[in-house]
């Protein structure tokens, strides 16, 4: 069966991305290969890069890309706190909302029983009575779903942010691709949520390093990090802001300095995070509402113009603080 | 004697313990990417590309990664050159597409299998069980600077010239997250992993309840509720929270130089798990300082700037409560005894044992470096471990008081 493959050229304007109602989106070749093969493999994909280089909106942009416009229905967005549970993404039970319905009784046929609906097609919804599937039970609920034959994405965001054993607490549901439900009946029976196994879906992982992920999962996962150094940063910059892109050279002058200050920084290590596409794009959205029409002349040798979006720390803009132009913090 | 493809690599990815190895399942991915028609390898970039994504898992293994994938350039050149081979074969054997015009087709670049639709898959001996090497080619592969931007497969035999060695250089440089910089830090060369050194920390507690009544009983809730057969109010019950504390005293003689950092791991980890977020190390040099007036031992912050008493750092707390790992070499990595040292520390011990309930010493030198130095003498009176993680997991379980030392062995309580 040949599967469609993710090309990264769907998000490329903000015309284009506009459709979706989400940002453009332009991955490096590189980013793009590795998802190719994560689909090949229908492995799970491990992406790392600093903080504001385009991890987490890989998965929606894939999404957007493989199913059109109604990719919402096939994308699932799980983002993990330092007190997520491996179980909140299968689903989760209003124990108290049970509770107090049983001590209320207030009509004698109310019915307590954790129960999960089924649809015309014998297919489980993903809202029942006292219980919700969790993202991960709604991707795989998805995958029976006969109008595509494209899988669902899936996003777990900042892996890293849960205690270390929570992916270790995934892998029996991410191989088998199906999860019990103990707690709620399907008249005799308990409750089995199962995927479609022709169409797992497409887990797309990130992790900012924040604590080591354990080696039984990342034996399972492709891995790729976004290189800075091949992020189209101008290409990024134009779709997203294609008025200021008629203005001369503004935006290549935009990116040639943030070149500059980031290497600075990254010279003089003066902050523990650089920065990055996410900041480069703030602060030429804030080029583009004050200078759209008559453009804006700066030098990479001065201090940055609208710095507060850039510069996250004080040693950072002391680093191109100038005393006679720019403020002092002696 | 015929090898699998691309053993070596692999054999060597396998054997570095600093690695995460592959299994088989991650070994045969690269023939399941191989058979599928839809991922176009043209390249030699294009396979290293592949087997950096299907077995490389750490960016901190970048720099070790770009020098395997050097050494092993030739084995992956024969790898893609016997795939090449294959695929030309079976295009001419079957005839579903016009056999390769040596003339006409430029030699150094590998044969598209995927995008051209009407080519065969890659044959299944390839693909299923790869223990065959393919023919090796009668020259040298080597590479060239591709004029359209890409490395290509070169038959040229003739040495890289200056350029080519500066580009192969700038390649394998790998840019350092400025996190990392201006030191690259990693755990990779700890005989431990920072992982495993938490997971072992985890298990250092002593949680009792104390405090107040106001945590939720959920189960005794239910029960009453049950019980009742309606639902009345909550069953609270008092905090359960640690009451051990830990305390991490580090050795900063000059033996102990290269040594000191995996100390500081050991605390960083302890620190990152759930019971011992407050953790502060201390730091003395080959003997914490004794004070014979007051009767106390001093230690000082890392940088010597602050000095830290004993009892102080004890006060108010139960013996029993009180866990004190110690990280030094006692001696053994000098490998010879100081008589002077040796009263010093037998009197230290004495004092620690007296206020302290629980105590473990890691040693970074090996044990059979242990024999007539100071370490031989401590490992006699308290339990004394290496840096492996099973003596760092006994170390721990010393520390909960559920290991000690009698009669010159080790004892589980």
């Amino acid at each position: 069966m040949s599967i469609k493959l993710f090309q990264g050229n769907t998000l490329t304007s903000k015309k284009e991305s506009n459709k979706f109602h989400i940002d453009p989106y332009l991955p490096s070749p590189n980013l793009v290969k590795a998802v190719q093969l994560a689909q090949i493999l229908q492995r799970p994909l491990l992406i790392k890069g600093e903080p504001g280089c385009g991890k987490s909106r890989l998965a929606e942009a894939i999404a957007a890309e493989l199913h059109g416009k109604n990719f919402k229905d096939y994308y699932f967005e799980w983002n993990v706190k330092s007190t997520s549970k491996a179980q909140e993404g299968l689903y989760a039970i209003d124990h108290l909302k049970r509770l107090s319905d049983a001590n209320m009784k207030w009509e004698a046929d109310q019915n307590l029983e954790i129960t999960l609906p089924k649809d015309i097609s014998g297919n489980y919804l993903s809202k029942g009575n006292y219980i919700e599937l969790g993202e991960l039970g709604k991707a795989f609920l998805a995958t029976n779903n006969l109008n595509t034959k494209i899988p669902p994405v899936v996003l777990i965001d900042e892996i890293d942010k849960a205690d270390i054993d929570f992916p270790n607490d995934l892998l029996l549901e991410l191989d088998r691709m199906e999860f019990k439900i103990a707690e709620a009946k399907d008249g005799e029976h308990g409750i089995t949520i199962r995927a479609n196994k022709d169409l797992k879906p497409l887990f797309i992982i990130t992790s900012n390093d924040e604590k080591p992920l354990p080696a039984a999962f990342l034996r399972r996962c492709l891995f790729h990090y976004i290189d800075f150094s091949e992020i189209k940063l101008k290409e990024i910059v134009e779709s997203k802001f294609p008025e200021l892109a008629q203005n001369g050279n503004v935006i290549a002058d935009a990116v040639d300095a943030f070149k500059y200050w980031r290497l600075k920084i990254e010279e003089k290590a003066t902050s523990p995070k650089n920065i990055s596409t996410s900041e480069l794009l703030d602060w030429v959205k804030l080029i583009d509402h004050y200078h759209r029409e008559e453009g804006i002349k700066f030098t990479k040798e001065e201090f940055p113009p609208y710095h507060q979006a850039l510069l996250k720390d004080i040693d950072s803009i002391q680093l191109f603080a100038k005393p006679t132009t720019g403020p002092s913090f002696n | 004697m015929s090898q699998p493809l691309l053993y070596d690599l692999y054999n060597k990815i396998r054997q570095d313990q600093h690695w995460i190895a592959p299994g088989m399942e991650e070994y045969f991915l690269l023939f399941e990417v191989l058979k599928s028609k839809e991922y176009s390898i043209r390249c030699f970039d294009d396979i290293a590309f592949v087997l950096e994504t299907i077995w490389l898992k750490s960016y901190d293994q970048k720099v070790k990664w770009n020098k395997l994938m050097e050494i092993h350039r030739e084995e992956i050149f024969d790898f893609a050159i016997g795939l090449r081979k294959e695929i030309e074969d079976l295009v001419e054997q079957d005839r579903i597409s016009p056999s390769p015009d040596k003339k006409t087709k430029p030699d150094n670049q590998i044969t598209n299998p995927v995008t051209d639709t009407d080519k065969p898959e890659i044959s299944s001996e390839i693909q299923a069980a790869p223990n065959k090497k393919p023919d090796k080619p009668v020259v040298t592969p080597n590479i060239e600077p591709d004029p359209y931007g890409e490395v290509g497969f070169s038959f040229n035999d003739s040495k890289m010239n200056d350029i080519q060695v500066l580009e192969l250089a700038k390649e394998s440089r790998v840019p350092v997250p400025l996190h990392k910089s201006p030191y690259l830090f990693t755990d990779d060369y700890f005989p431990v992993k920072n992982r495993q050194l938490q997971q072992a920390w985890r298990t250092l507690k002593n949680t009792q309840a104390a405090g107040l009544s106001n945590e939720i009983n959920f189960k005794k809730t239910i029960y009453e509720t049950a019980k009742k057969g309606y639902f009345s109010s909550f069953q609270f019950e008092k905090k359960r929270s640690n009451q051990l504390r830990l305390f991490v005293f580090i050795d900063q003689g000059e033996s102990m130089l290269a040594m000191e950092d995996f100390g500081k791991e050991l605390c960083n980890t302890a620190k990152q798990s759930e019971f011992h977020t407050a953790l502060e190390p201390y730091f003395f040099k080959q003997m914490p300082v004794l004070d014979l007036k007051k009767n106390d031992y001093f230690f000082t912050n890392e940088n010597s700037t602050k000095q830290f008493s004993l009892k102080k750092l004890f006060l108010k707390l139960p013996r029993k409560n009180i866990s004190v790992l110690i990280y030094s070499d006692a001696g053994a990595l000098n490998g010879y005894p100081k008589l002077e040292e040796k009263k010093q520390t037998e009197t230290f011990i004495k004092h620690l044992n007296q206020v302290a309930g629980y105590i473990a010493w890691i040693n970074p030198a090996p044990k059979f470096r242990w024999t007539d130095t100071n370490a031989e003498l401590i490992a006699n009176n308290l339990p004394m471990f290496e840096t492996s993680r099973s003596d760092i997991e006994n170390a721990i379980t010393a520390l909960k008081g559920k290991l000690t030392v009698k009669n010159n062995t080790y004892v589980t309580v």
